[in-house]
């Protein structure tokens, strides 16, 4: 009764017509798992590609799913507790590291498995250390470690003062840092200045810019300009790009300080002022 | 002039001749199909689909079909030129014309060329399944003028990524059909398609508009209403417009991208999940498949390489939308997550996998199912420790090794048993056997399975190879 009033009307009217603007028609629905997964594919492909990684090859974002989204979710949420902040940043941090290590060169091995069979591997690259940025490029070396036993870690301080520019102030790296690929550590890439500064302290050190990994948890496209045309080698990898900076230089929507929030002083009224050591 | 079209129009909805049966038969078009089509059903359900032990990058095959002038050429172009970076052949069904004999000859405009016996569909099978078995094929050249095979020569085919069958009928016949990964049907109005065989019949081919309409009559509409409109169902998507619909060619390309890049088993089941491999996936491999690793090495690897599959595990958990605000006061319009959650290992190799489980959910629960095996004929489920609202949450369950996949679809059993949704339950593997995936994700399709790697087979004694041992042993270190 109501489908030969309405619905069947309706559908030879309004909805029937409508067809011949579909892109694209799937015969019988959602039973038909190869147009779904067609469908799903194509909307991956084209959402998982930043605009950035199109103009910069070395540009890579970690693949996106709604677990990593709601990670980011949490930590930058302003009301999320320091344990919190810290627990999902490390899981998050430790997914920056893996997809950074991917990078690495690697040699061809084959080996025997308890079965007998062959197989064919490869085998890591040795010559590796990481170089974090101090304070926030501290937060990743614990995922560094727990992935790369015993790595050499070296450490960057750059001190900004005032608005005119940024002084670096203390570097303590491998003295064989030369040889090695470099897996440089710092979770907020804002403008660009401070990494552009480390990076060429590195490049004065004697490593290669292709030897360079960048590693961060959220990156704004200025940064990412900044670094990529000044060293168009190097690798960039990030889990998040956001949408730009502010107008202090902070990235927005960003996670405010992320060394505050992350070592816990940012419940302090005064600024923490870094004493530079030795 | 309008009334003669009618009249023939007319004339042509009756009986017609097909390509085989030009000796005055006038057999039922309706019957001869069927029994063709239930022959072949026949075949293909006693030949297997595909062989799970080879080990060979199988190509994938796309089907175009649609009605005569519907822009499958267009649409079979603009893939192939978009994907330009791969080895694509096409393969035209036309090449499958069988040579007309001389009493056919005689009569050729009687011939019916659209219809499904005017083709050799024996040789076009066994074409495609020597191209998808990675060799190459002697396709024939077909003269359309003499309405014979040359003799004299072949066209070299040669095996590729991509093989698309292009021709009006390559749905028509179930052996052909089943060899496609992807059935594509270009669905264009009937009047569109007239118009363009008109203008290219008398401005290409230069024939006079009464023999094409006599033809279009005759041969061309009812064999595309007994034979092509029917075998549309069997699409798996249309393609309204044909070459002129950009948007569902790139969508079909990019798909065709994926499914390169793809483990053959993840074309077959999109359920299937390999976690995307870098060098260091592979190093972590080569370290834990090693049979002379230190017991603390392989525990160090497998628990990274667990953890990696952990985290993508969790990422096919649903979410729901959620925005906060950031300390610089924007918004961040995120996600949140699956709270409803809960693993179940399989004792006691899918123990090893629950610490990394603990690292990312904290808190989680975890429930237990222990599966004896009990001599050869068969197996025993001795032990089961479930969360009492399992069947409201979704399910990781874990096991670092799937072998004939027999312990998982008891353990799976289980589970729906409990009240578990198939599709809420993810399965999170380190190495899995091609045997096991067949026998999990057939009998399971909503399920879905998280891997790090997909290795060769399973040797005699039902091991993986090359595999990495007994794992809970090596884990656990119980091996010497």
């Amino acid at each position: 009764m109501m489908y030969s009033k309405f619905v069947k009307p309706a559908f030879d009217d309004f909805i029937l017509p409508t067809k011949k603007y579909a892109d694209i028609i799937i015969p019988r629905g959602g039973d038909n798992h190869v147009a779904v997964d067609l469908i799903v594919q194509h909307i991956r492909t084209k959402l998982g590609q930043h605009d950035l990684c199109k103009i910069y090859p070395n540009l890579y974002v970690i693949q996106s799913t709604f677990q990593i989204r709601g990670m980011h979710t949490l930590i930058r949420d302003s009301q999320t507790t320091k344990h919190d902040f810290v627990f999902y940043a490390d899981r998050l941090i430790r997914l920056v590291v893996e997809h950074g290590l991917g990078h690495l060169p690697f040699t061809e091995k084959q080996v025997i498995t308890p079965t007998g069979s062959v197989y064919t591997g490869v085998d890591f690259c040795k010559r590796l250390c990481g170089v974090s940025v101090i304070r926030s490029g501290e937060s990743m070396e614990n995922a560094l470690r727990a992935c790369c036993k015993g790595i050499k870690i070296g450490k960057i301080l750059i001190h900004r003062e005032g608005d005119n520019g940024q002084q670096l102030i203390y570097e303590k790296l491998p003295t064989d840092i030369a040889d090695r690929h470099v897996l440089l550590l710092d979770p907020i890439l804002g403008t660009g200045n401070s990494a552009v500064q480390a990076i060429s302290l590195l490049i004065r050190k004697g490593v290669p810019e292709s030897n360079i990994i960048f590693l961060n948890l959220i990156s704004a496209p200025q940064g990412v300009h900044v670094v990529c045309k000044a060293f168009p080698r190097i690798k960039i990898v990030t889990s998040e790009i956001d949408i730009g900076l502010n107008e202090d230089f902070r990235v927005v929507p960003g996670m405010g300080e992320f060394g505050d929030r992350y070592f816990g002083t940012d419940d302090d009224e005064q600024q923490v002022v870094l004493a530079p050591p030795q | 002039m309008e009334k003669e079209i009618d009249a023939v129009m007319e004339a042509a909805s009756g009986v017609h001749f097909s390509g085989l049966r030009l000796d005055g038969l006038l057999s039922s078009p309706s019957a001869s199909p069927r029994a063709t089509t239930a022959a072949a059903a026949a075949a293909a359900s006693s030949s297997p689909q595909f062989d799970s032990s080879s080990s060979i990058q199988q190509p994938f095959v796309i089907g175009v079909s649609g009605g005569t002038a519907s822009g499958k050429t267009t649409v079979c172009d603009m893939i192939i030129q978009q994907l330009h970076d791969h080895r694509v052949v096409l393969v035209n069904q036309d090449s499958f014309y069988r040579g007309l004999t001389p009493e056919e000859s005689e009569r050729v405009q009687e011939y019916n060329f659209d219809h499904p016996d005017a083709f050799d569909t024996e040789q076009l099978l066994d074409c495609i399944e020597k191209l998808k078995a990675g060799q190459s094929y002697q396709v024939p050249v077909y003269n359309f003028k003499t309405h014979r095979r040359r003799s004299d020569t072949f066209r070299q085919v040669n095996a590729s990524d991509v093989i698309i069958l292009e021709g009006i009928l390559v749905f028509h016949d179930p052996r052909v059909r089943n060899l496609m990964n992807m059935k594509i049907f270009v669905d264009t109005d009937a009047d569109v398609r007239l118009a363009r065989r008109i203008r290219r019949d008398t401005v290409e081919r230069g024939r006079d508009i009464d023999s094409v309409l006599e033809m279009y009559a005759k041969f061309v509409k009812p064999a595309f209403d007994d034979f092509v409109l029917p075998s549309k169902k069997y699409a798996d998507v249309i393609i309204p417009r044909g070459g002129e619909n950009h948007i569902a060619v790139d969508l079909i390309v990019q798909h065709i991208r994926t499914k390169l890049g793809q483990h053959d088993l993840c074309k077959i089941y999109s359920n299937v999940y390999v976690i995307q491999s870098t060098f260091q996936i592979r190093g972590m491999h080569t370290l834990i498949r090693d049979k002379d690793i230190s017991k603390h090495d392989f525990v160090f690897y497998s628990d990274r390489l667990i953890r990696l599959v952990v985290e993508h595990g969790l990422g096919h958990l649903p979410f729901t939308e959620k925005q906060v605000v950031t300390p610089t006061g924007s918004m961040y319009t995120g996600v949140d997550f699956c709270k409803k959650l809960c693993g179940v290992s399989i004792v006691r190799s899918g123990e090893s996998m629950e610490n990394a489980l603990r690292a990312c959910c904290k808190g989680i629960k975890i429930g237990k199912i222990l599966i004896h095996r009990d001599g050869d004929n068969g197996k025993q489920l001795i032990y089961e420790k479930l969360p009492k609202d399992i069947c409201e949450r979704h399910v990781l369950l874990l096991d670092p090794v799937l072998a004939t996949g027999n312990s998982a679809n008891q353990a799976i059993e289980l589970l729906i048993e409990k009240g578990v949704p198939e599709s809420h339950i993810i399965f999170l593997n380190l190495i899995s056997a091609p045997e096991g995936i067949h026998c999990v994700c057939k009998r399971f399709p909503s399920l879905k399975i998280v891997t790090s790697e997909i290795d060769v087979a399973l040797n005699e004694e039902f091991r993986v190879i090359p595999g990495m041992g007994e794992f809970g042993d090596r884990y656990f270190g119980t091996d010497d």
